[in-house]
């Protein structure tokens, strides 16, 4: 199994890693932000992951920009728009591969109910973990 | 192939003194409340999650992945408008970062099969 930090493997994603830093940069975590921003909490954590292709509504990507604080037609303004379209053909990785999604298996399990975890729980839980 | 999983005994004042040696570092102002999720994301590069189904399996509302890159939060508890049990959750599984990062790493799992068991012999 592969150890890497999400930093780490956000760095084959631009557009995505910059959101996230842009984001960042302003103080506001994710669940903040979309809040803040009426964004969908788990479409735009699959932009930032790289496993959702940046919008390419072109109103919808200059909201976005506005609410990462980029000025209209400033250089990182651009750079952003321009990352957008870079990767506008880039085919999502929307469905991880099989050691990926056993990388996100927990590790750690709370035994409450003194049952063991079956097969099943852990089959269920990895088709929730492809879609999120 | 798993080894047995032997987790070290952390004592309150410990995890006391470790939580407040986060704190100093990544948000020294102490302001309240504490962004522990924007915390979270900027220290450690972890994504936060929202996930369907989490409560019914890992029986509490979220969980550190094996990788130790994303915390997954139930679907429900993430999208409550009240996030008290959402920030609870986050700094529950920043506990599991900053006191077992090593023991996640000490696991190497390379299949389902060897995945369940492993889980199985820990429940």
């Amino acid at each position: 199994m592969h150890y890497h930090s999400g930093k780490e493997a956000r760095e084959t994603m631009r557009f995505g890693h910059r959101v996230r830093e842009l984001r960042l940069a302003r103080g506001l975590s994710l669940r903040e932000f979309c809040l803040t921003h009426g964004c969908d909490p788990s479409n735009m954590s699959k932009v930032e992951r790289g496993l959702m292709a940046p919008p390419q509504d072109p109103e919808q990507l200059k909201k976005l920009a506005g609410a990462l604080g980029l000025e209209e037609r400033s250089g990182p303004w651009q750079e952003f728009m321009d990352l957008a379209a870079l990767e506008a053909g880039r085919v999502p990785t929307d469905i991880l591969d099989d050691e990926q999604l056993l990388a996100k298996l927990p590790f750690l399990f709370r035994a409450a109910r003194g049952q063991k975890v079956s097969r099943q729980d852990i089959e269920r839980l990895l088709t929730e973990l492809r879609k999120a | 192939m798993a080894e047995p999983l032997r987790t070290p005994y952390v004592t309150r004042p410990e995890a006391r003194r470790r939580a407040e040696a986060f704190l100093a570092e990544h948000h020294p102002s102490g302001h309240i409340p504490i962004p522990i999720d924007f915390l979270v994301e900027r220290a450690h590069g972890i994504d936060i999650v929202p996930c369907h189904g989490v409560d019914d399996v890992v029986e509490g509302h979220g969980f550190l992945s094996s990788d130790l890159s994303t915390i997954y939060i139930d679907w429900d508890v993430y999208h409550h408008r009240v996030a008290h049990r959402y920030r609870s959750t986050v700094a529950h599984e920043l506990g599991h970062l900053v006191l077992h990062a090593a023991l996640y790493r000490q696991q190497q799992l390379l299949s389902l099969d060897e995945y369940l068991a492993f889980v199985q012999q820990c429940g």
